[in-house]
């Protein structure tokens, strides 16, 4: 962790408003992009990360000091999502998360493909692979890859063992190359019609 | 299938690295492997652009909603900070502070409604209680003060310590006597008319015996010399329950008056019980260890528990006049290399054996 962060870490705690803003406005996208790995509804997760921030500040005293703030409040997003969800099946049986998700899938897979511009091709093909892999698969790849964390690091926000974290990122990475290698054979073919079509 | 893989290279934190640093890849081992087979090199390509691309993958969050967040939690961060500092200083309480006056004041009133309900058991209490007059006999000396009761038994009083008993004492179904303190009673024997000692919470009944009473606000003791022993508590007694406890010489029942619970154990010196102070009277010469557990045992009246297998084979030689039971013990289990440890009323001997 640099020393900035350290810095704003005990300000923070000493009960420094200006000190939370900043902590916020270095972290929060990264906190929201790696919270829609696991939860879609863009709506759930600002409420989710704006109760963790709260309660961060109210806890401030109480908190242990930190080794890595990223890691840290990566954690501690993933845990409030899912006490939150956790929260929300209980009180509802069928919840509408799994309805919203399927809308997601369908959305990342075909439509986004099909009308991408062609600059965006390779990204929108990370895109729709990532949304045929479970929540799980996506999350780690997310971090490995977006946030570029190490395996330890990775085995720390999941709280699960070093080669835990290795065996989940090699399946998740077997997994994304099958749809991989799949897409890139669907896309060729599309692309060659487009041409073809735009052509004529 | 090729150990070089996309997998691999997106596994391996240095090859990530690198890329992301966006260094050439001109110089390193990963160019000499990316050389040494067209598969790896196409595998590692793919892996290169991924990690890339990855990284420029568009954020979920657009830049209007992110400050929206941002600004919602820092207003409700401000609204907090002011509610703080509007309340008076002496509301300002932390949530534990109020959890504990909350609960402070419940059990204050818990202990209120117990002492409304709970009778007065102490020696006043008893004493103004009690159906007929009392004679008080209180001992003010510096040293113990030793009295005799109408019906002939003594009672040793320590300083400062009192006794009442009923101008009844001789015709009442029961001999009641009210303890303030430290007394050594020994009882004269009289089967139809039971020896009764209220002390605190606790009663201690006798026929005839010789015991301790030693009591002060938390506590009550009662220690066994001669003879056996019952104690109660006084709520159980008056509601004629026989749930009794009862006590043989050199055990101990501690009365606690706050929990109103009798507890036994082992007296811290025991002494050996009148009439077999024969059986310590010589010295044990090659004895099997047995054989003195049972003398003591039988002097003492405590129970010893041990394998009389095991310490068959162990013979000892042993003076057992003159010390305390518990230094006669360490003697007997130091020369057998064995231990004992008291548990509840009894002893109990652990160890090897001899050969």
């Amino acid at each position: 962790m640099t020393d900035q962060e350290q810095e704003l870490w005990k300000a923070f705690q000493g009960g420094s408003t200006k000190a939370f803003e900043e902590i916020l406005e270095i972290f929060y996208r990264p906190m929201f992009d790696y919270g829609t790995r696991f939860q879609k509804d863009p709506d759930q997760l600002s409420d989710d990360i704006h109760d963790l921030f709260l309660s961060l500040w109210d806890r401030r005293a109480f908190l242990k000091p930190v080794e890595n703030l990223k890691l840290y409040l990566f954690a501690a997003v993933r845990n409030q999502v899912f006490r939150q969800k956790k929260k929300a099946t209980w009180m509802e049986e069928l919840s509408d998360e799994q309805e919203y998700e399927q809308h997601q899938e369908i959305d990342y897979a075909e439509i986004r493909i099909i009308h991408s511009e062609l600059t965006d091709e390779r990204l929108s093909r990370i895109n729709a692979v990532m949304g045929k892999l479970s929540k799980r698969q996506q999350e780690i790849l997310h971090l490995r890859f977006f946030e570029n964390l190490s395996n330890s690091q990775i085995a720390e926000i999941l709280n699960i063992s070093e080669p835990a974290t290795y065996n989940l990122l090699s399946k998740s990475l077997k997994m994304f190359r099958k749809y991989w290698n799949l897409h890139f054979i669907v896309l060729l073919f599309l692309f060659i019609v487009y041409k073809f079509l735009y052509i004529n | 299938m090729n150990k070089y893989d996309l997998d691999y290279f997106l596994k391996n934190d240095e090859f990530v690295s690198l890329v992301r640093s966006g260094a050439s890849l001109e110089g390193t081992v990963w160019e000499n492997l990316m050389n040494s087979d067209p598969n790896v090199k196409s595998e590692l390509e793919q892996a290169r652009l991924l990690i890339l691309d990855w990284n420029q993958l568009p954020s979920a969050l657009s830049d209007n909603r992110r400050t929206e967040n941002i600004h919602k939690i820092m207003t409700s961060v401000y609204e907090r900070e002011e509610a703080a500092t509007e309340t008076t200083p002496a509301f300002r309480l932390g949530i534990w502070t109020k959890v504990a006056a909350v609960f402070l004041l419940a059990a204050g009133l818990g202990w209120f409604w117990v002492k409304q309900n709970q009778a007065d058991y102490s020696y006043s209490g008893l004493t103004a209680n009690a159906k007929s007059t009392l004679t008080e006999i209180k001992n003010d000396q510096e040293k113990d003060r030793q009295i005799t009761l109408p019906d002939g038994s003594t009672v040793t009083l320590s300083k400062g310590s009192r006794l009442s008993y009923s101008d009844q004492f001789t015709t009442d179904s029961t001999r009641n006597v009210y303890l303030e303190g430290n007394g050594f009673f020994h009882v004269v024997k009289d089967k139809t008319h039971p020896f009764l000692v209220y002390t605190n919470g606790l009663v201690t009944r006798v026929v005839g015996t010789s015991f301790q009473i030693s009591s002060d606000r938390e506590k009550v003791s009662v220690v066994v010399k001669t003879g056996k022993v019952a104690v109660y508590r006084v709520r159980e007694y008056t509601a004629s329950r026989r749930d009794d406890l009862l006590l043989t010489p050199n055990q101990e029942a501690v009365y606690q008056t706050e929990q109103n619970q009798i507890l036994t154990k082992l007296a811290e010196n025991p002494v050996v019980i009148e009439g077999e102070e024969e059986l310590l009277k010589f010295d044990y010469v090659e004895s099997p260890v047995p054989k003195i557990f049972e003398s003591l045992e039988k002097a003492y009246g405590i129970k010893i528990d041990y394998d009389p297998e095991i310490f068959k084979n162990c013979s000892i030689t042993i003076p057992l006049r003159e010390e305390p039971f518990f230094t006669k013990l360490n003697i007997i289990c130091k020369t057998v290399q064995a231990k004992y440890e008291v548990v509840g009323n009894e002893v109990i001997v652990s160890g090897k054996g001899c050969d």
